[in-house]
């Protein structure tokens, strides 16, 4: 029998309607992602997770709320070494198959178009982060004929060295309401703090993610160091870091600032490694062996060139079995 | 292909597909949200109508430099034909016969006219080329391409500029062989200059068109001229060309006041504003592009994936005919008695030049679908002749099919297509076709989907509902007299305050215009908001174009985490500097 092939351009439209209409049906609807949180929070335990896949399916998040979500772009490379569990919310054909082996599935639901997977971490596990310990950290700028100055301000997000104002003031300028801070925020925008020389938590977009990281800007005159006293032994500091991608790739600017910079990290004092910065788009690691026992950790950040050099890194001690796991 | 003139009949039927598309961008203007530059044009329209309707109140008393450059030196980097028609609607038909009570819509009516005629000059050059059923399906075919329709309803240039490239090609295919049409293709140049840029173009592509025709004809004829008492191209073309070249800068001079004084500065200005015009950052495929060259085949991909599927296949297929039948004329079609135009060659470069003035890869980067929309017109036709001859195939007939066998078939096929540009249709940037898997599958590939706040009437119904008295909200992308345009038409509660640019850290509700380019400023809401994620918004097939934040309230410190300086009251704002457009320092 001889096909006309002019058939064919109609029967592909209906074909490509038909797709249309079963591609858009797979889409969750924005109840089948309150369901799968909801679910999530009733197994929710300490130490646990959570996640969504893919990236782009954004109206998962208006359900997230205060969960501990991590923005992951990748599975199968996601860092879930802080956690014990990690819930993962699923669509359009992404689940926990689709992260490395390493993690084992312990359940799986489905929520509408979502699917909730409840996975058991392996691999190393964070037991020290400076970014939740921020609070107890120290923050110094050492100049060069051995000057110390330490930052000893806490603004509610991180340690500023530099006040204009008594203190009580700023607390009280930091402490007022939003409708306040907009009023003055033409002559007082930052109720005399600096903005961008301090030691603080943040979230910069690094590579194509949000990265929740610390913020220290490194200065001309001084190297800026953060010491972490209460660092806890394991087997290796693992520091991830980077400048924001708007200061060194995506930008309007045709003439990128930003200059390579060196971080220090010393132990007990000592020097234990010297982690090269590069001015490249990208969010990237170090990883350090650590000798055995605990003992104080401190970075120490320079550069040649400060201008937009908004650096932001995330140290973790890692543990490489987790207890109960095999060696 | 030759052209036969219209009758009225075919005229009808071009006028019912205009009152359609008109209808229906009426019917769907409350969907549809306000961009950036949507809203420096009602500002800028008020002022141009204020001056035109001065000259009949006696407000203003001359032609004076001071008086025209109150009317028109805001956002003189575009003429002001459209301007002033937008100021025009909206100072007539809303604020003195009280007919619209929307000021938005009243805005926004000439070009949903526009669009409405672009759909009616379409269908009459399908009928003219291949009968009414083509036309009636090039007519359809432009009206459902999603983002098309979208963009026809903003007070914008892009929706008119597609009608004036269509009008000025029309009027110049019935000059090719009528001293009649030749004032009226210069006018319609002049007007064409009147609204956009984009038109500079067309002329040149015409005079290749022009250039061939004559060549054609001195290959059939064995001289360029023909006999005394006839007139060939060149009779016409030169008729065409001095009209085009006279008539038409005389409008376009004649339309805009600004250009009155200091001419030749002012007119160095606006060329020099957008030769070098900056590039707006896109997000393709990975990469986000700020600069030139950019990827030759962006155009190209972006229409593959975001026209529907019925028009991309009967386009192709019409394109082929026409390509063929204009190599036809070239290889053949010169030797023949008969005096054959190049219709089919005008209508093919008229679909190829607006992708390839965007292709060429040191064009300023523009990156909307919107900037080679002039195209889809001449596609449009394109899809009329391929559905004639795909059911003249699938039916096996020797000569075209009955008009209404084409536009039945045409109809149907298009129902997909129409679904897709009317089942969302204020967010019609973000469509996608099936090619793709739809807006999902090409937030995958890093596509865009979004421009310059439009998305903002889609946080404006929770924010009514959720945001406390006196709400003070940062919204984006979106300007403030946006903001002001969805107060003044009840869209927006009016308590509801502004907080103004670059103050995420100043507001408890904040909107953020999902681009890839923007993303940092996103981040500037979680750094202030501690929080990442929005309590609403709005998202298409569940990619977020919109983000609604809330300020959540502020938590006190955990007890294990109590800092060694006690700490400040738990502070409202933390307010991060603003730290410019590009968050870069001083």
């Amino acid at each position: 029998m001889r096909i006309n092939a002019w058939i064919l351009l109609p029967l592909l439209v209906v074909v490509s309607a038909l797709v249309g209409v079963w591609q858009r049906g797979r889409v969750p609807a924005r109840a089948d992602w309150q369901a799968a949180v909801a679910r999530v929070r009733a197994g929710w335990s300490p130490g646990d997770g959570a996640t969504w896949a893919p990236y782009t399916q954004g109206e998962g998040r208006t359900a997230f709320g205060d969960l501990k979500m991590l923005h992951v772009r990748d599975l199968g490379t996601a860092d879930l070494a802080r956690f014990d569990r990690v819930w993962l919310l699923g669509a359009l054909g992404y689940d926990a198959d689709d992260l490395a082996p390493e993690h084992t599935l312990v359940e799986r639901h489905r929520e509408g178009g979502v699917t909730v997977d409840l996975v058991r971490v392996g691999g190393p596990k964070v037991v020290g982060d400076l970014y939740a310990q921020l609070e107890q950290a120290i923050h110094t700028r050492h100049d060069a004929r051995g000057g110390v100055q330490t930052c000893d301000f806490w603004s509610g997000r991180g340690w500023h060295c530099t006040l204009r104002d008594p203190p009580e003031k700023t607390r009280a300028c930091l402490g007022q309401s939003v409708a306040r801070r907009l009023e003055q925020r033409a002559k007082d925008p930052e109720c005399g703090l600096d903005p961008w020389l301090h030691a603080s938590r943040d979230v910069r977009l690094i590579g194509d993610t949000p990265r929740h990281c610390i913020w220290l800007h490194p200065m001309a005159e001084a190297a800026v160091r953060l010491t972490w006293n209460e660092a806890p032994g394991g087997d290796a500091l693992v520091v991830d870091f980077g400048f924001p991608d708007p200061m060194v790739a995506d930008n309007y600017a045709k003439q990128l600032r930003v200059k390579p910079a060196k971080l220090r990290v010393l132990r007990a004092g000592a020097e234990l490694a010297v982690v090269d910065v590069p001015a490249t788009k990208g969010w990237h690691r170090q990883s350090i062996d650590l000798p055995a026992g605990a003992a104080p950790l401190a970075f120490e950040l320079t550069t040649t060139a400060t201008a937009d050099a908004h650096f932001c890194f995330d140290p973790t001690v890692r543990v490489k079995t987790r207890p109960g796991s095999a060696p | 292909m030759t052209l036969t003139p219209p009758s009225w009949r075919d005229h009808l039927l071009g006028a019912l597909l205009c009152l359609l598309t008109f209808s229906l961008l009426v019917s769907t203007s409350d969907e549809v949200g306000i961009p950036r530059d949507e809203s420096f044009y009602f500002y800028a329209g008020d002022r141009a109508a204020d001056w035109v309707l001065g000259l009949f109140d006696g407000d203003v008393r001359s032609f004076s430099r001071a008086e025209v450059d109150r009317g028109f030196s805001y956002n003189h980097e575009h003429p002001v034909l459209m301007k002033t028609l937008f100021g025009l609607s909206h100072r007539i038909f809303h604020d003195r016969l009280g007919w619209v009570d929307s000021h938005i819509l009243s805005y926004r009516l000439p070009s949903m006219f526009m669009a409405g005629l672009a759909v009616w000059l379409t269908s009459l050059l399908g009928t003219m080329l291949a009968g009414r059923g083509v036309g009636l399906v090039a007519g359809l075919a432009l009206l459902f391409m999603p983002r098309v329709y979208f963009h026809s309803h903003f007070a914008c240039f892009d929706g008119p500029v597609t009608f004036m490239w269509l009008l000025i090609v029309y009027t110049w295919l019935r000059a090719l062989r009528s001293l009649r049409w030749a004032p009226v293709a210069g006018v319609a140049l002049g007007l064409g200059l009147a609204t956009k840029l984009n038109t500079f173009f067309v002329p040149f592509l015409l005079l290749l068109v022009t250039l061939y025709d004559v060549w054609s004809f001195k290959r059939r004829t064995g001289a360029a001229r023909a006999p005394d008492g006839q007139r060939g191209p060149i009779s016409h073309a030169v008729a065409t060309g001095s009209s085009m070249v006279f008539l038409g800068t005389f409008v376009f001079f004649a339309h805009w006041p600004w250009l009155w004084f200091d001419t030749w500065p002012r007119l160095k200005e606006y060329v020099a504003f957008h030769s070098h015009h900056v590039n707006y950052p896109v997000a393709y495929l990975g990469t986000l592009w700020y600069d030139p060259p950019f990827p030759v085949h962006y155009p190209f991909v972006m229409s593959l994936t975001t026209l529907p599927v019925a028009i991309l296949l009967f386009g192709a297929v019409g394109v082929a005919l026409l390509t063929r039948d204009a190599w036809r004329h070239l290889v053949a079609g010169g030797r023949g008695d008969a005096d054959v135009p190049p219709v089919s060659l005008a209508l093919v470069a008229n679909v190829a030049v607006p992708f390839l003035i965007i292709a060429a890869p040191y064009t300023p980067i523009f990156g909307g679908v919107k900037h080679w929309m002039p195209a889809m017109p001449f596609l449009a036709v394109a899809v009329g002749l391929g559905v004639a001859r795909t059911v003249r195939g699938a039916l096996s007939l020797a000569t075209p099919p009955a008009a209404w066998a084409t536009g039945l078939a045409g109809a149907l096929l298009l129902v997909p297509a129409a679904a897709d540009t009317l089942r969302d249709p204020g967010y019609g940037e973000a469509h996608f076709n099936e090619l793709v898997g739809g807006a999902a599958g090409a937030a995958e590939l890093d596509l865009p989907r979004n421009f310059w706040g439009y998305a903002t009437l889609g946080a404006l119904p929770a924010l009514n509902e959720k945001a406390e008295k006196g709400a003070l909200a940062f919204w984006h992308d979106a300007t403030k007299w946006a903001f002001d345009a969805y107060q003044r038409d009840g869209l927006l509660r009016k308590d509801v305050r502004y907080t103004g640019d670059w103050t995420a850290a100043y507001s408890n509700w904040a909107l953020y215009h999902d681009q890839r380019d923007k993303f940092w400023e996103e981040l500037d809401i979680w750094r202030a908001y501690g929080t990442d994620f929005p309590v609403d918004g709005k998202f298409h097939e569940g990619v977020q174009l919109l983000g609604l934040y809330q300020r959540p309230a502020a938590p006190s410190a955990p007890a294990a985490l109590r800092p060694k300086v006690s700490a400040p009251p738990a502070p409202a704002s933390e307010g991060e500097a603003e730290q410019g457009e590009t968050g870069r320092e001083p």
